[in-house]
């Protein structure tokens, strides 16, 4: 479920929520960080992770890709 | 629900390349601007997360890089569905216009030393791609467009296009995250919203895995058509080449950098399929890997390991110009394009035109203008523009033909259609009624399976015709599809335009008595090409009870 946050770097500036084209990040009003709502509507288009102020963001295929793609956990 | 009203001379919706392009067009000759996104526009749309490719001809002397070259390999490629007089207006007098953009951005096409890095793929004559990194493009382009004094409304999503006596005057929407209903009073609207994705079944079984943008979904190809405008070459299927699992661009940077094809005997088989080998076109690329497979010679790969050191190290950062997850993908399979095959596999279907040069979607004139007044298009969403050269080609056309159509006509009246304002109201939020029983995944999951199935690579009537029978069924359940969220309620919208888009598609398709441009439009009632009878374009509108209609527009190629 792409993107992955890093809650020990994420501020919850919200940069991230305004860098993805489908609207997928939100920002969880109790921790007030980052958290993907929309987790299946992600593209995979990195807009997050290249705008990320804070480097909090890493990128982790859904499985269906990742089977299909021959891809075993690391 | 609250409401906001504004007033411009031109509205944009779709804040990508082409609406953009079309925005700073008309900030410079002082026209007000509204541009609508249902993202934010810094990163919304195809190149959201980057780009690595324009196609351009730079007259440095060969006979390929020559504005005849292009127009000849356009009406040569595209036979049937390009219309040149067009293309010489919203690509060919723009091009040096829309190099000079990209300088004035911050974004140049250029390399330090001042000259073009050019690839040639896609049996094109020369190297025409100029290959840049593009990934901080969208962020560029969408502050210049709020440095130049556009009024931009992100997040808002368009619903439909106002029309007073026949005459477009703006367009309604709501904000994805408030609900807010917006109303913009326009002179002039441009449609620039992209192509439509999430059409078809995706390999992996996820809807969003496409190749294309998953948030253009048609919305402005079925507004027009709900406006009364014409849609052209919404026939024609596109499939690409992606890597097995991951539905990514970077398809033209494997084959323009000299990746070659190859079978599971370790065969280059390309030149089965056509005489250019690898350097043929996108669609028999893709023919020529199903067609492999079919011969049980799969699975097929993309061989790069006889690549130099340079080559390789270039095309491994253009891919991530390209698709900027898609060395993380890499890294994950454990694949290094210097040491191991890549495997291939055909993309979903999408709806598109024949090849790069030529787009599928609203009819556009040389203008930019649609069939209904003060409507213009631009970008993957008009019928004759594709790929970054074009949408930014024809944005920047569309702005000053825009400019030029509201000029002098800043008395002119613009009327709110109340009426037309309270059906869209009572159709975009019909959704959030908790009677409703059907989610938006389940409708877009039906509509897959009824492309896939009818409106693949190989057609028929009878196959056609039963697609038709059941979108007529789902189109009964369209009043019931619910929504929780107002994200949600973008999603209903979404999943109404691509059937909107795909009634006109099957419409088009069974018209076209004959195939063309390979597995694009392939009949297998009709397997061969007929010049005689089809040699031009269908447009699809609606007539009066707002079902589609077709016309056949012929093209002379002299």
């Amino acid at each position: 479920m792409p993107p992955v946050f890093d809650y020990h770097r994420c501020t919850g500036c919200g940069t991230c929520e305004d860098a993805c084209p489908l609207d997928v990040i939100y920002i969880d009003e109790q921790s007030g960080r980052s958290f993907a709502k929309y987790p299946e509507e992600c593209w995979h288009c990195g807009s997050c992770r290249q705008e990320c102020p804070e480097e909090a963001i890493q990128i982790r295929f859904p499985l269906r890709m990742m089977v299909a793609a021959g891809v075993v956990p690391y | 629900m609250a409401e906001e009203r504004l007033r411009t001379d031109i509205l944009i919706i779709g804040g990508g390349a082409a609406g953009l392009n079309a925005a700073l067009s008309a900030r410079e000759v002082g026209r007000e601007v509204v541009v609508m996104d249902k993202a934010v526009i810094e990163r919304s749309g195809h190149f959201a997360g980057g780009i690595d490719h324009f196609a351009a001809y730079l007259n440095t002397g060969p006979d390929w890089d020559t504005r005849e070259a292009y127009l000849d390999f356009t009406a040569r490629s595209a036979r049937g569905a390009t219309n040149l007089e067009v293309v010489e207006k919203v690509y060919c007098d723009q091009l040096q216009n829309a190099i000079k953009r990209f300088d004035a951005i911050g974004c140049s096409l250029r390399r330090a030393d001042n000259t073009f890095f050019r690839t040639q793929s896609y049996g094109q004559p020369g190297p025409w791609w100029i290959n840049f990194n593009g990934k901080r493009l969208k962020p560029l382009l969408g502050q210049a467009a709020r440095k130049a004094g556009c009024r931009v409304l992100d997040r808002v999503v368009t619903a439909d296009i106002l029309i007073d006596d026949g005459k477009a005057c703006g367009a309604a929407g709501f904000h994805i995250r408030s609900g807010t209903f917006y109303v913009v009073q326009a002179k002039a609207v441009l449609i620039a919203t992209g192509g439509t994705n999430r059409l078809y079944q995706n390999p992996t079984g996820l809807s969003f895995n496409c190749w294309m943008c998953p948030a253009n979904t048609g919305d402005g190809e079925a507004m027009a058509f709900r406006a009364g405008a014409r849609l052209a070459n919404v026939e024609y299927l596109r499939m690409t080449l992606i890597p097995r699992g991951f539905s990514a661009a970077g398809l033209n940077a494997l084959v323009g950098m000299g990746g070659i094809l190859v079978n599971g005997k370790g065969e280059a088989f390309m030149k089965r399929y056509d005489l250019l080998g690898m350097k043929g076109p996108r669609y028999k690329l893709a023919e020529g890997v199903l067609g492999e497979i079919k011969a049980h010679r799969g699975p097929v790969f993309v061989d790069c390991r006889h690549l130099d050191p340079e080559a390789l190290a270039h095309l491994e950062a253009t891919l991530g110009y390209d698709k900027d997850t898609l060395p993380d993908f890499f890294k994950q399979k454990g694949i290094d394009l210097s040491r191991d095959l890549l495997e291939i596999a055909t993309s979903e279907g999408m709806q598109g035109g024949p090849n790069e040069v030529c787009g599928s979607g609203i009819k556009i004139d040389a203008d930019c203008a649609t069939s209904v007044p003060g409507l213009f298009a631009a970008g993957n969403s008009a019928d004759q523009c594709r790929s970054l050269h074009m949408a930014t080609t024809s944005g920047i056309r569309a702005g000053i033909a825009m400019a030029a159509f509201t000029s002098g006509s800043g008395a002119r009246e613009l009327p709110v259609p109340e009426t037309q304002l309270e059906r869209i109201r009572q159709r975009i939020y019909g959704p959030l009624k908790e009677s409703r029983s059907v989610d938006w995944r389940e409708f877009e999951d039906v509509l897959q399976r009824i492309l896939t199935e009818g409106m693949g690579p190989a057609r028929s009537d009878w196959g056609m015709k039963q697609a038709w029978q059941k979108l007529d069924l789902l189109e009964k359940w369209q009043d019931e599809v619910r929504a929780r969220t107002y994200h949600d309620l973008c999603r209903a919208q979404e999943v109404y335009n691509m059937l909107t888009v795909a009634r006109c598609m099957i419409t088009a398709a069974r018209y076209r008595k004959e195939s063309r441009f390979g597995q694009c439009h392939h009949r297998l009632d009709y397997p061969q090409t007929d010049d005689e009878r089809w040699l031009g374009q269908i447009a699809v509108d609606r007539d009066a009870s707002g079902n589609p209609r077709t016309h056949f527009l012929p093209i002379r190629y002299d």
